[in-house]
Order: C-alpha cells, then sequence, then structure tokens
C-alpha cells in the first residue's frame, strides 16, 4: 500500500543557479572585484568592443575577461593579444553561461587577484542568456546598429533585465535606418532605469565615455558598502 | 533553447524533494510560467518528456503548465493592466512607475508524490536488515 501526499511549493526553478549567482557576487565583491555580464546577438561586436576599451582601462585597473563560447578559444586568444588576461570558458554546445561554470574557475580568477574588474563576455544570444544571473553587478547589452531597431520588443527579457544598453556601431548610423531615439524610447519602455551610450571602436572618445560609466559604478557600489 | 537546462535543474529539485519526504516517486507535478520568462512553454513540456526518460522519480508524472500573463501594476495611477506587448509603461496613464506583479514567473507549484506506506514496511520488515 502506498499513499499519495500533495505538497505545496512555490520554488523558483533557476534557485539553484540564483543561490550560486548570489554568492559568486558576494564573494568576489568583497574582494573589490566589479562583475560585468555582456550580453548580445552574435557579432554586435562585444570582443571588439573589449579589445579597444580593456587596453585602456587597463591602465589603472587589473582586468580578467571570461570568454564563454560554444566551442573555440578564438574569442580569448584575441583579448590575450591586446595584452589583457582572459581565460576560455567553452559551453560545449550549450547557448548560455550558468552561475556554477564561473564558480567552477574560482581557482583560476582568484590566482592573480583580486581583480578590479571582471568581465563576462556571455555566448552571442539575446534570449537564454538573459535568464541567467551570473553572479555580476552590471548587465550590459549591446545593440549594433546593423542588426535593426526592432530588438528590444523582440527580446523583452534582455532589456528589461540590464543595467546599461550600448548601442554598438554608431559610425553606420548613415547606411542604415536605425532611430536611435527610437531604439532608447523602447528600451526605456522595457527598463525605466536603464543607461544608454553609443559607441563606435571609431571613436577613443565613446569608449572612453563607456569606461567612465564603468569605473563611476564601481566606484559608487563600493563607497556604498 | 534553454528548457532542458532548467528540466535537469527542475528534476534535481524533485528528486530531492522525494528524498527528503521518504517518497518513492512524483506522481504529478505543476509548474507556473509566465510570459516574460523567456520559456516557450511547448518547448518546456516536450523537454521535461525527454528528460524524465531517465529520471525514475518523475518517470510517469502527469504535469500540468499554467501559463501567466504579463500583468503590470502601476504606482502612479493605481491601475492594474495585462498588456499584450512587453512595455513597463502604465497604458492608462503613461507613467513608467510600473512594476511587473505577474508574468515573470518560473515555479515548482503544487508536487504530489506516491509514499509507501509506513505500516506496510512495518508488516514486510526492512528491506535491506541492519548493518
Amino acid at each position: 500500500m502506498s499513499e499519495l501526499r500533495q505538497v505545496h511549493l512555490k520554488e523558483n526553478l533557476l534557485k539553484a543557479n540564483d543561490f550560486v549567482a548570489n554568492a559568486i557576487r558576494e564573494r568576489l565583491g568583497a574582494q573589490g572585484t566589479f562583475v560585468v555580464n555582456l550580453l548580445s546577438s552574435p557579432g554586435s561586436g562585444k570582443t571588439t568592443l573589449l579589445e579597444k576599451a580593456l587596453p585602456r582601462l587597463q591602465k589603472d585597473f587589473r582586468v580578467l575577461v571570461l570568454e564563454g563560447d560554444l566551442e573555440t578559444e578564438r574569442d580569448a586568444e584575441r583579448i590575450r593579444k591586446v595584452g589583457v588576461r582572459a581565460l576560455q570558458l567553452t559551453t560545449g554546445g550549450a547557448c548560455h553561461l550558468e552561475a556554477h561554470q564561473i564558480q567552477q574557475t574560482y581557482d583560476q580568477i582568484e590566482k592573480d587577484g583580486p581583480w578590479d574588474f571582471v568581465f563576462i563576455e556571455n555566448v552571442g544570444n539575446l534570449v537564454c542568456p538573459a535568464s541567467y544571473d551570473l553572479g555580476e553587478h552590471m548587465r550590459t547589452v549591446l545593440l549594433s546598429v546593423p542588426e535593426g531597431e526592432d530588438k528590444p520588443p523582440k527580446y523583452p527579457k534582455a532589456f528589461h533585465s540590464s543595467h546599461q544598453l550600448l548601442i554598438t556601431k554608431v559610425d553606420l548610423l548613415e547606411h542604415f535606418d536605425f532611430r536611435v531615439e527610437e531604439v532608447e524610447r523602447m528600451a526605456r519602455e522595457l527598463q525605466p532605469e536603464i543607461e544608454i551610450l553609443q559607441t563606435t571602436t571609431k571613436s577613443e572618445e565613446s569608449i572612453e565615455a563607456w569606461l567612465d560609466s564603468l569605473r563611476t559604478a564601481r566606484e559608487r557600489l563600493f563607497a556604498s558598502n | 533553447m534553454h528548457e532542458v537546462s532548467l528540466v535537469i535543474g527542475l528534476a534535481h529539485q524533485l528528486e530531492s524533494l522525494c528524498e527528503e519526504h521518504g517518497a518513492k516517486r512524483v506522481t504529478r507535478f505543476e509548474l507556473e510560467v509566465g510570459s516574460m520568462s523567456n520559456v516557450v512553454p511547448g518547448l518546456l513540456a516536450e523537454a521535461i518528456a525527454v528528460v524524465s526518460e531517465d529520471v525514475d522519480a518523475i518517470r510517469d508524472a502527469e504535469v500540468v503548465i499554467h501559463e501567466i500573463a504579463l500583468e503590470i501594476h502601476c504606482t502612479s495611477c493605481g491601475g492594474v493592466t495585462q498588456p499584450e506587448s512587453f512595455t513597463f509603461g502604465c497604458p492608462l496613464c503613461g507613467s513608467t512607475a510600473v512594476r511587473a506583479e505577474k508574468g515573470e514567473e518560473l515555479l515548482l507549484r503544487n508536487v504530489e508524490l506516491e509514499i509507501d506506506d509506513v505500516s506496510d514496511d512495518m508488516r514486510d520488515g526492512p528491506s535491506v536488515p541492519p548493518a
């Protein structure tokens, strides 16, 4: 004989991931490390932006990049070539990174730490990565001009869950039917608090403006702790 | 795309629940999936069917998926709306001081467990003799 028992729950399916993510945020935060999670479609210019920006940031800060990729070491190699430390996290075909994958690299992360900034370059995909907290302090979503202006309503969660939107490759604006104000309006409809910057690797000022926003965000976070 | 990873986590959650209650298996469970959760209910159901074949605790369990529509509460005018598209502005007064009250859920709710009757166990004696 057996009996049936009813159990009433309200348990988040991402509970385990979120638990690990919070542990990462606390552990790295306690070392003064500001963690940035970069989300975008493939080809929006995440790696190129990091290549241009991080050697500048590195003049005053200790910087590490975690590269999420399906299979290859290519992106990590590109980052290393410009003199910035990079660890490759291959997902073995999975479409997103999960917090435990960051936790598994603690030893490697902390070996030459502590770091002032850790950048996690997520797998190129605007859907799945949006659901997974990786322990970041700032989530930055990139949207490049050639991708088109309709991305925010198509991928609402990616924009809703981000602190910052970078409209990248703005040097190409004249060639595309891409209204920056329209994108800003749609993004703010999804996340009223989102900070929006325009970048192009052709303009040092635009890169510097992004770095300024990161330095300020880090300072603000650790000043209040 | 990430439905399978989610379901593997869910299977672990249900296995621990069985352990906690000394249950043989899960006979039924309910999930709540918000329209803003980035999970496609149909794909989730398929992923559950595939993953549960390999997990004894949930193999023949009945699955009920409740889809939850986005519901926006406006803190300026107090309006409650269910917009069709994902906008975080109040359709009534235009304020952006809104919060999503529903629609972001990704929850495991009611679970039915099959538990061996204790008195039966006592009658048959322990199946594994004490060490």
